[in-house]
C-alpha cells in the first residue's frame, strides 16, 4: 500500500520533472540559439564592414588617381610638376615616368600592394614590350618592384584588363595568388579614358587579402568556429585551413552544407544571407550562417559546430541532470526511511493489536462461558452471548449463584474500545463485590452507581438490567438502569406459551447521577418461564442499507425460536444471533451483540396435607426422585426414613388441631447433594432446637419420643430450620449422593 | 404391613411383613396387642421380611421390650436386614433387643 504510494509519487515526481527539464533545456536551447545567432551575425557584419570598407578604400585611391588629384599631390610635393594621368588632362607620359608615378602612389598607400596600368597597343607603340606597355609596380617586403608586363605576357588577354576594358566599368578580378609569396590578392581594375572619352588603358590596384584573413581569425564568436571568406565564384579566399585557399567550395568536403543542399547555394548564389544546420555525422553538426559581401559578390560564412553553441545549456543540462539524479535519491532515501518508520509504526500497532487481542480474551476470560453453566442445577438454565464488535467491548453481562439465589446482569457501557472495555471490568468486579452484601437489586445498583459516579472524570455511563432470582421458588427482583427491556416468556392459563417485552421501571443509567434513588421491581418465574436480555447491538443490529433490526424482529426471532426447535437457553441465543446476522448480511457489525438468556427450571414440589395417610405418597416420590439420580437401595432407604421422620414431625406439630394444611417439599439436586426444604405455614416450630433422648438408658427408662428427629440429624448431611419472615417453616435437608 | 403370630410352647413367633412407616405403624399397634399380653413368653419377631421401620415402629418395638421386661418374658429378633438393622443401631435399639 505505502509502496504503491511511493512508487506512484517518485513516478508523479519524475514525470513532472522531467517534463520542467525538458522545457527548461528547450527554452535554453532557444534563447542560447537567438543569443548565437545574434552573435554570428555581428560577426558576419563585423568581417564584412571591414572588407568592405578595405574595398572601398581601394576603389577610392583608384578614383584619386584617376581623378589627377594624385598627379597633382605628386607636383606639389616633389616638385616634378609634369606628371598626371587625369584622363582628361592626358599627356603620355614616358614609361619611366609611369613607373615613377606608379611607385610614388603605391609608397603612398601601404593598404595597396600592387598598382598596374596597361595601355592599348595604340599609346606606346615603341615601347620594348611584345604586347605592348603594361607598368606594374608591386611592394614585395618594403622593396618596390618593377614590371613591364607587356614583356611578359599579353596583358590586355588577362581579366583584369580585359573585364574593365570590355565592361568600361570598374571591375573586380577573381583574386589570385600572388605567387612569390602564395598571398591572396584582389585586384580591382578601373578603365582609363583620354581626350573625348577615348577608352585608353586599364588602372589596376592590388590589394592583400591577408587582412581580411586576420580578421577572419579575429573575429570568434562561438569558440571553434570558422569563418571564412569565399569569393563570387566560391573559391576560398580566406579560411582557417590555409590549404583550402583559392580552391572552389564545391571541392571542399568542409563546405559539405552547400555542397549537399540546393537551396543553400542557390541562396548563396543569390547573394542572400541565412544559416542552415549541418549534419556532419554523429555528434558533428553545425550551424552555417552566410551573408554576402554586396561590394564583390563575396560571401562571408562561419561554420559554428552545436556542441559549441550549446556548451553552455549542455553543461546545464548535465549540472541539472546531476541535481536531478541527487533528487531523486534523495527522495527514494526520504521514502525509504518515511517506509521504516512506517514499518515500525505498523509494528508497534500490531503490538497494540496484539495486546488489545490479550485484553479481549482477558475480558471474555472474566464472563462466565463454561455451558452448561450449572451442571449440577436442574433449577436454572442459563446461557451468556458477547459477540465484540471491536476487538475489546463495552457490553457485559455476569451471573453466580449464591445462596440460593442467582444473581445476574447484562450492561452495556457507552462507547467502545479499550476505555469502554475498562470500565465494563471496573462495573463486573463491583458487581461481585457488592452482590456478596445484599440481595436487593436496587441496592447493587444503587451502590455500583455511587462507586462509579463519585469519580467519573470522562463521563461514562452504562446502562444495566440487574436481576437476583430466588432459586427456591422463581421469585425475581430486579433493577432497570436505563437498560433495554427485557423479553419474557410466560405461560398463559391455558397453556399457551406468550413472549413480550416486560416493559419494567427505567431508572436512569448507572454513572450518570450519584446518589440516585434506583427502585426494585418484582415478578415471579413459573417453572420453564424465561427471561432473555440484550444489549442494542442487537435490537440496532444493522444491515447493509442501515436500517436497524429492531424491536419488533427481536421479539419475533425469539417467539419463533421454539417453533425452530430452541429448546435450551443456548438455543435461543443461538436463534437470535443467526437471525440477526442473516439479517446483517455483509454489513459489519457496528455494535457489541451482548445476550443473556435465563430460564428458571423450578424445583419440583410435593405438596401434602398434613395427614399421616399421605406419607406413602412421599414414599413413591422419593423412589421417583432416587431412580433420576440413581440413587443407591441402602441411600433410599435412610432417605426414605429420614424424610418420612421429618415429614411426619411437620405434620404432626405444625398444626396443632387442624387437619388438611399444606405441607411442601421440595427437592432439588445440587451438585452431588440432594437439598430437601419442607415447608408449611404452621405455628414456628423448630424440630433441631429438641436434644436427641438418650439412647444408652435402659429399656424401662427409654423416652418414645425424639427418635424421629434423632434419625433426621443422624442420617441427613445437614438439617437446618428457618422460620421466613412471610410465616413459613422451611426445614431444609440435605444428602450427600 | 402384616403381622402372623404363632405360639408354640414358650414361644411365640411374630413374622413381620412389609413397611412399618408412620403410617403402617397405627395399624401394627393394634396387630401386636396378642404379642404385648403374651410377654411373659419367649417373644421371636421374624424380621426377614421387615423391609423398613421408622421411629414409630421403634416405638412399638420399644413397647413390646417394656411389656416384656416387666412380665419377665423376652424379645429376640431374628433375620433383620441390615438396613433395618442399622436403624436400630442409630437409635441405640440394638442394646435392647437380642438378635439372631
Amino acid at each position: 500500500m505505502f509502496a504503491n504510494l511511493a512508487f506512484v509519487t517518485i513516478l508523479v515526481g519524475t514525470i513532472v520533472f522531467i517534463f520542467g527539464f525538458g522545457s527548461t533545456i528547450y527554452l535554453a536551447r532557444q534563447e542560447v540559439q537567438e543569443e548565437t545567432d545574434m552573435m554570428v551575425n555581428q560577426a558576419v557584419n563585423l568581417v564584412g564592414n571591414f572588407v568592405d570598407g578595405q574595398l572601398q578604400r581601394v576603389e577610392d585611391v583608384a578614383y584619386t588617381l584617376l581623378s589627377g588629384k594624385f598627379s597633382s599631390t605628386i607636383r606639389d610635393d616633389d616638385g616634378m610638376g609634369f606628371v598626371s594621368i587625369d584622363p582628361k588632362a592626358f599627356s603620355i607620359p614616358s614609361e619611366e615616368e609611369v613607373f615613377d608615378i606608379l611607385e610614388h602612389f603605391i609608397n603612398s598607400n601601404p593598404h595597396i600592394c600592387g598598382v598596374a596600368i596597361g595601355f592599348e597597343p595604340f599609346l606606346y607603340t615603341d615601347t620594348k614590350g611584345e604586347y605592348g606597355f603594361s607598368a606594374y609596380v608591386t611592394n614585395v617586403s618594403g622593396n618596390n618592384e618593377r614590371l613591364s608586363l607587356g614583356e611578359l605576357h599579353d596583358f590586355h588577354q588577362k581579366e583584369w584588363y580585359k573585364e574593365a576594358y570590355k565592361t568600361n566599368k570598374p571591375y573586380w578580378s577573381r583574386p589570385f595568388a600572388e605567387t612569390s609569396k602564395g598571398e591572396v590578392v584582389a585586384c580591382f581594375s578601373v578603365p582609363l579614358h583620354g581626350i573625348g572619352d577615348r577608352l585608353i588603358g586599364v588602372l589596376a590596384l592590388d590589394i592583400n587579402t591577408d587582412s581580411f584573413r586576420r580578421k577572419c581569425d579575429e573575429v570568434t564568436p562561438i569558440p571553434g568556429c570558422e569563418v571564412s571568406l569565399v569569393d563570387r565564384e566560391f573559391n576560398v579566399i580566406s579560411h582557417p585551413d590555409s590549404s583550402y585557399i583559392l580552391k572552389n567550395i564545391s571541392e571542399i568536403d568542409q563546405y559539405s552544407a552547400y555542397q549537399s543542399s540546393d537551396s543553400l547555394r542557390d541562396k548563396m548564389t543569390k547573394h542572400q544571407s541565412g544559416h542552415y544546420l549541418v549534419n556532419k555525422g554523429t555528434r558533428r553538426e553545425a550551424m552555417f550562417y552566410f551573408a554576402p559581401i554586396e561590394r564583390t559578390g563575396w560571401t562571408i560564412s562561419i561554420e559554428c559546430p552545436i556542441r559549441e553553441i550549446y556548451k553552455g545549456v549542455t553543461h546545464m543540462k548535465r549540472v541539472t541532470s546531476v541535481i536531478a539524479a541527487l533528487s531523486m535519491l534523495f527522495m527514494l532515501l526520504c521514502f525509504g526511511f518515511l517506509f521504516m518508520r512506517i514499518q515500525k509504526i505498523s509494528t508497534s500497532k500490531a503490538v497494540m493489536d496484539r495486546d488489545l487481542m490479550i485484553a479481549s480474551h482477558l475480558q471474555m476470560g472474566m464472563l462466565p462461558k463454561l455451558y452448561p453453566a450449572f451442571p449440577d442445577r436442574k433449577d436454572i438454565d442459563v446461557y451468556g452471548f458477547l459477540k465484540p464488535a471491536k476487538t475489546v467491548g463495552g457490553d457485559l453481562y455476569d451471573y453466580f449463584i449464591r445462596d440460593g439465589k442467582f444473581f445476574f446482569c447484562i450492561g452495556d457501557v457507552s462507547g467502545k474500545g479499550v476505555p469502554a472495555s475498562l470500565f465494563m471490568v471496573v462495573l463486573r468486579s463491583l458487581f461481585r463485590n457488592i452482590s456478596l452484601h445484599t440481595d436487593d437489586p436496587a441496592e447493587i445498583v444503587s451502590s455500583l452507581n455511587n462507586a462509579i459516579a463519585e469519580n467519573n472524570p470522562n463521563n461514562m455511563f452504562c446502562t444495566m438490567f440487574l436481576g437476583v432470582l430466588d432459586l427456591k421458588n422463581g421469585h425475581l427482583d430486579y433493577c432497570n438502569a436505563g437498560h433495554n427491556s427485557p423479553v419474557v416468556r410466560r405461560k398463559k392459563a391455558d397453556g399457551s406459551v406468550d413472549v413480550y417485552f416486560a416493559n419494567p421501571k427505567v431508572n436512569i443509567a448507572i454513572g450518570v447521577f450519584e446518589g440516585f434513588e434506583y427502585e426494585s421491581e418484582e415478578a415471579v418465574l413459573a417453572e420453564g418461564e424465561a427471561i432473555f436480555l440484550y444489549t442494542d447491538g442487537v435490537t440496532e443490529a444493522e444491515n447493509l442499507n442501515k436500517i436497524l433490526f429492531g424491536d419488533d424482529a427481536t421479539l419475533k426471532a425469539l417467539a419463533d425460536a421454539r417453533a425452530n426447535n430452541a429448546r435450551s437457553a443456548k438455543d435461543f441465543v443461538d436463534y437470535v444471533y443467526e437471525t440477526v446476522k442473516k439479517y446483517a448480511g455483509d454489513a459489519e457489525q457496528s455494535d457489541d451483540i451482548t445476550m443473556l438468556a435465563i430460564e428458571y427450571k423450578g424445583i419440583p414440589v410435593l405438596h401434602l396435607k398434613n395427614n399421616i395417610e399421605n406419607v406413602p405418597t412421599l414414599a413413591e416420590w422419593l423412589d421417583m426422585l432416587a431412580k433420576e439420580v440413581n440413587l443407591p437401595e441402602d441411600k433410599l432407604f435412610n432417605l426414605n426414613l429420614a424424610m418420612e421422620e421429618a415429614v411426619v414431625n411437620v405434620m404432626n406439630y405444625a398444626y396443632p388441631g387442624q387437619e388438611g394444611m399444606p405441607v411442601d417439599i421440595s427437592y432439588n439436586l445440587i451438585g452431588n447433594q440432594l437439598v430437601f426444604v419442607i415447608d408449611d405455614q404452621g405455628v414456628p416450630f423448630d424440630p433441631t432446637a429438641h436434644k436427641d433422648p438418650d439412647i444408652t438408658l435402659d429399656a424401662m427408662d427409654r423416652p418414645v419420643g425424639g427418635l424421629g428427629i434423632m434419625l433426621v440429624r443422624k442420617i441427613m448431611e445437614t438439617v437446618s430450620y428457618e422460620r421466613t419472615p412471610d410465616g413459613h417453616n422451611r426445614l431444609t435437608l440435605t444428602m450427600n449422593i | 404391613m402384616n403381622l402372623i403370630i404363632n405360639e408354640t410352647g414358650n414361644v411365640v413367633t411374630g413374622t413381620l411383613e412389609g413397611r412399618l412407616d408412620t403410617l403402617a405403624a397405627t395399624q401394627f399397634a393394634k396387630d401386636m396387642e396378642p404379642l404385648i399380653e403374651k410377654a411373659d413368653k419367649n417373644i421371636v419377631l421374624d424380621c426377614a421380611g421387615l423391609e423398613f421401620i421408622s421411629s414409630s415402629g421403634l416405638r412399638l418395638f420399644l413397647t413390646l421390650r417394656k411389656a416384656a421386661t416387666a412380665k419377665g418374658g423376652n424379645v429376640t429378633l431374628k433375620g433383620v436386614s441390615p438396613s433395618v438393622k442399622q436403624v436400630f443401631t442409630i437409635t441405640g435399639f440394638n442394646s435392647l433387643f437380642n438378635f439372631e
